[in-house]
């Protein structure tokens, strides 16, 4: 059940309508069945799965609370990530490290038959393991208390307006809101249909657009394309994988707002990072901070931000590893694991530059937003992403280095038709970012809307998306991981 | 009245509360509502419909409406009584005709060079499609050394064009069996003039039909327009405003000159459109259609005025074949149809019986659109063709041995 779908339309009216009608208390009901609906929808035979992970999840979080003993609390701990991670290495990883060890012992000579299984991939695990670890390890390090209702906690674990592709929610953002009365408030009602109105708008218009005529086109195959069109289509990705996931993530902020509940946000306008660190507090926000937080600072929490070389090296260290697990995590295969590195070796580049050139820096929070500094560092980093991203795209890196040198020999002769559509596409992107660069730098630009304009361009957006949306919806990229 | 009372003031109030609390919802909903009005109502006075049209079916359809009238397109060529046929000689991949616009093992001659020769007529299920090769068809199953057959389905031909085929041009190959493919609703389409009211999905076939009206028993012709007038279809109105009483798939061009552009009315229009199909599954089995009976009983009359018995083939898709758990809930209405036809003396093969009693498996007799057959279910439904056949053979013999003897 896509959120692109009208099931998904038909499904959420139906609980919107029903959950409003309901006191609080039989609204979270009405939550857990919604999950479980919208989750069997895409496969039933996993929700067993999900429903044991969260109840050995809730136990931990309990036991860890009410363990005398650091010994004890690290022991349940260490049973709930063991069980979360290990479920999740088995449905993900398992035939990519045999087949991995096994391509490793035939190239030492041994010969080895193929052990890899038909493991078919439960839907948003890696969401789903992500958003339930935050349980057990904030109570672990005593941000949280342990939620007294299982019920409330099957709840947060399977909300079926993160579960599929996030943004990934940590317990203590969403259990206290169970806590509160929940009241429909004109407000919510309007902030969720607008960020499900652009959330729909990126991913039918502006993602779908430029898969179908630009993007799948080309990378199908292309060495049948010239160098100009290597550039469009690697462009193009870049634009069609933000408008697809900040499109998904801006629809699941508003069916949760719908329903009274608030998501964090995970975009912010990626593309006006001036260097790759701030492309990651802007992109895939709850992820990064995720990393962040429970896998780097595990790392490097004892490493000082100044001091010898040696400790430097180890904080760097520390966050090449973070990206390599975060290529890892994005999918099984040796491609994201590049792409991870790559993310990595630009990030701990930049933490070295930075230290050396920290004027920059101090330029910038100068509000002197453009000068020539600021405009290299973001040509520099924009550069950087669309590699890497060509990268995340490729299937292998014979493909990856083929595009690469196709970008400056590529000399296909085969004619792409690109329908206005797709220079709509890029407008439209520009648009965003555009308006996106107003609200940082020009705050009081949103403040200054009428509300009548705000709602003749809502009703233009509907109007245009409902006649010019291209025939072919694909699924979204984010679902896959 | 109480209710009336309590309930208006807090209704009042509640849009007060949303005018307040989220005024650029509020002013979209109304803006929106306005929109959609403009849109549905002053829209089609003000816009001409050949721009509709052009909107509705598309580039494409208009592309393939010049191809096929300037003579280009690969596989029909116009035809002046039915519309379209095959083009000879036509061929692509796993899709050949002979020098006749026929589908046959075999190029054939007028006359027939075998005890039996059988002659097709149908759509592109009889035809067999695109997915088969020409020796995989009902028609090549059937063929051995005491029959020959000539496969003349055409895509998306319905019964009145078949017999207008047959009565007009097609009875010269004189064929002692001819076996009529059709489809599960026999009147579908019959009441159509030009296939993208009915089917604006097929923009390779933008094409206009023949309709025949029956007036008592009487059938009265509605012509395919001259060549040169269907090409103003995409220019004018005259042609468009003379299907509005003509062709009762109209209304749905209608429907989506109102309310094909904006969201909630098009919602609506869905709605209906579903109600209606759910209505015509519910309903109980529908009387067979008089039309469908004249065409039919026509074509068997023609066919013995050239001693020729006609066998039809009633042809289901997949849902009707092998039904879901709550569809065999629903009237049969497939089942009564062919007992309908079998009472009135039509020779009937229950192709959906031939299918069941094979014990294959769904996927091994019908290809992913659920419509047309695999070379399995093609070979099971010429097994079932031709004991028939040669019983017709001989009956036909027999009546010839009958009527000569005096």
């Amino acid at each position: 059940m896509s959120f692109a779908s009208s099931v998904f339309a038909v499904f959420l009216i139906g609980v919107f309508l029903v959950y409003w009608y309901l006191p609080n208390r039989p609204q979270v009901w009405l939550l857990l069945s919604a999950n479980c609906l919208f989750y069997a929808y895409w496969d039933w035979r996993f929700l067993a799965l999900l429903f044991s992970l969260a109840a050995v999840n809730y136990v931990c979080g309990s036991q860890i609370d009410q363990a005398d003993r650091p010994v004890r609390r690290r022991a349940w701990l260490l049973v709930s990530l063991i069980v979360s991670v290990g479920v999740l290495g088995y449905f993900k990883y398992y035939n990519f490290f045999v087949e991995s060890f096994a391509a490793m012992l035939a190239s030492a000579g041994f010969t080895v038959s193929s052990v890899t299984r038909h493991i078919i991939l439960p839907l948003g695990l890696s969401y789903y393991t992500f958003q339930m670890l935050t349980y057990t390890l904030d109570i672990y390090r005593g941000q949280i208390k342990p939620t007294g209702s299982s019920l409330h906690f099957a709840v947060f674990a399977g909300f079926f307006g993160h579960i599929v592709a996030g943004p990934i929610t940590r317990a203590r953002q969403f259990l206290p809101q169970f806590r509160k009365e929940r009241q429909p408030t004109p407000a919510d009602l309007e902030v969720g249909l607008r960020r499900i109105l652009l959330g729909l708008f990126k991913k039918l218009f502006i993602a779908d657009t430029l898969a179908l005529y630009l993007v799948d086109p080309v990378f199908a195959a292309p060495e049948s394309y010239s160098a100009g069109l290597h550039w469009l289509a690697m462009a193009g990705y870049a634009v069609q994988i933000y408008a697809d996931f900040s499109g998904y993530s801006s629809m699941a902020v508003g069916v949760a707002r719908l329903l009274g509940l608030k998501l964090p946000e995970n975009f912010n306008f990626p593309y006006l990072a001036v260097n790759i660190a701030e492309f990651w507090r802007r992109w895939h926000i709850t992820l990064s901070r995720w990393l962040r937080d429970y896998i780097w600072w595990a790392l490097a929490k004892n490493i000082p931000f100044s001091g010898g070389w040696k400790i430097r090296l180890r904080s760097h260290f520390s966050l090449f590893v973070v990206f390599v697990i975060c290529g890892l995590w994005h999918g099984a295969s040796w491609t994201f694991v590049a792409w991870g590195a790559l993310h990595g070796i630009y990030i701990v580049t930049y933490e070295i530059w930075h230290r050396s050139r920290a004027a920059v820096e101090t330029k910038k929070s100068d509000n002197s937003w453009f000068s020539f500094g600021i405009v290299a560092a973001w040509l520099i980093t924009q550069a950087a992403l669309l590699v890497s991203w060509v990268l995340f795209r490729s299937n292998s890196f014979d493909a990856f280095a083929s595009y690469l040198t196709g970008l400056f020999s590529g000399s296909g002769v085969k004619q792409l038709q690109l329908p206005m559509m797709v220079w709509g596409a890029f407008f439209a992107f520009a648009v965003d970012h555009i308006a996106g660069w107003l609200l940082e730098h020009r705050p009081t630009v949103k403040a200054s809307v009428p509300a009548i304009t705000a709602a003749v361009a809502y009703v233009a957006l509907i109007l245009f998306l409902f006649n010019a949306r291209p025939g072919q919806t694909s699924q979204f990229i984010y679902f896959q991981f | 009245m109480n209710n009336i009372e309590t309930n208006a003031p807090s209704l009042f109030k509640q849009l007060v509360h949303l005018r307040r609390g989220a005024p650029a919802l509020w002013y979209a909903t109304l803006i929106l509502v306005a929109a959609e009005l403009i849109v549905s109502l002053v829209g089609p006075l003000i816009v001409p419909k050949h721009v509709y049209l052009s909107a509705y079916l598309g580039d494409r359809a208009r592309m393939t409406t010049i191809r096929f009238l300037d003579d280009r397109d690969d596989y029909l060529v116009y035809d002046s009584l039915l519309g379209w046929r095959n083009r000879p000689n036509a061929s692509r991949d796993k899709w050949q005709l002979d020098a006749n616009g026929a589908r046959s093992m075999h190029e054939y001659g007028l006359d027939r060079t075998t005890p039996i020769r059988a002659l097709f007529l149908g759509s592109s299920l009889t035809n067999g499609g695109a997915a088969v090769t020409t020796d995989e068809t009902i028609s090549a199953y059937l063929e051995d050394s005491t029959t020959e057959c000539l496969n003349f389905a055409t895509m998306l031909y319905t019964l009145d064009q078949m017999y207008l085929a047959y009565s007009n041009r097609l009875w010269q190959y004189n064929a002692n069996v001819i076996a009529v493919g059709l489809p599960y609703h026999p009147s579908d389409g019959l009441d159509n003039r030009y296939l993208p009211l009915r089917y604006p999905q097929e923009v390779y076939m933008p094409h206009f039909k023949p309709r025949l009206i029956m007036r008592d028993t009487a059938l009265t012709l509605m012509p395919v327009p001259h060549r040169d007038i269907w090409r103003t279809v995409f220019q004018h109105n005259d042609l468009l405003d003379s299907l509005v009483a003509s062709d009762e798939y109209y209304a749905e061009f209608t429907g989506y000159q109102r309310c094909g552009f904006s969201p909630l009315a098009s919602l609506g229009w869905w709605t209906y459109k579903k109600a209606r199909g759910l209505f015509g599954i519910l309903s109980d089995e529908r009387e067979t259609s008089p039309l469908v009976l004249t065409l039919m009983r026509r074509l068997k009359d023609e066919a013995a005025r050239h001693d020729a018995k006609v066998i039809y083939m009633l042809i289901p898709d997949q849902a009707t074949a092998f039904p879901s758990r709550w569809r065999k809930r629903l009237p049969d209405q497939f089942g009564t149809l062919v007992a309908n036809l079998r009472k009135e003396g039509f020779t009937m093969v229950d192709v959906r019986q031939v299918l069941r009693d094979s014990g294959e498996p769904p996927w091994q007799l019908f290809f992913e659109d659920g419509g047309h057959f695999r070379p399995l279910g093609n070979r099971l439904i010429a097994d079932a063709l031709r004991p028939l056949s040669v019983q017709s053979q001989v009956q036909s013999t027999s009546d010839l041995l009958l009527r000569e003897k005096p």
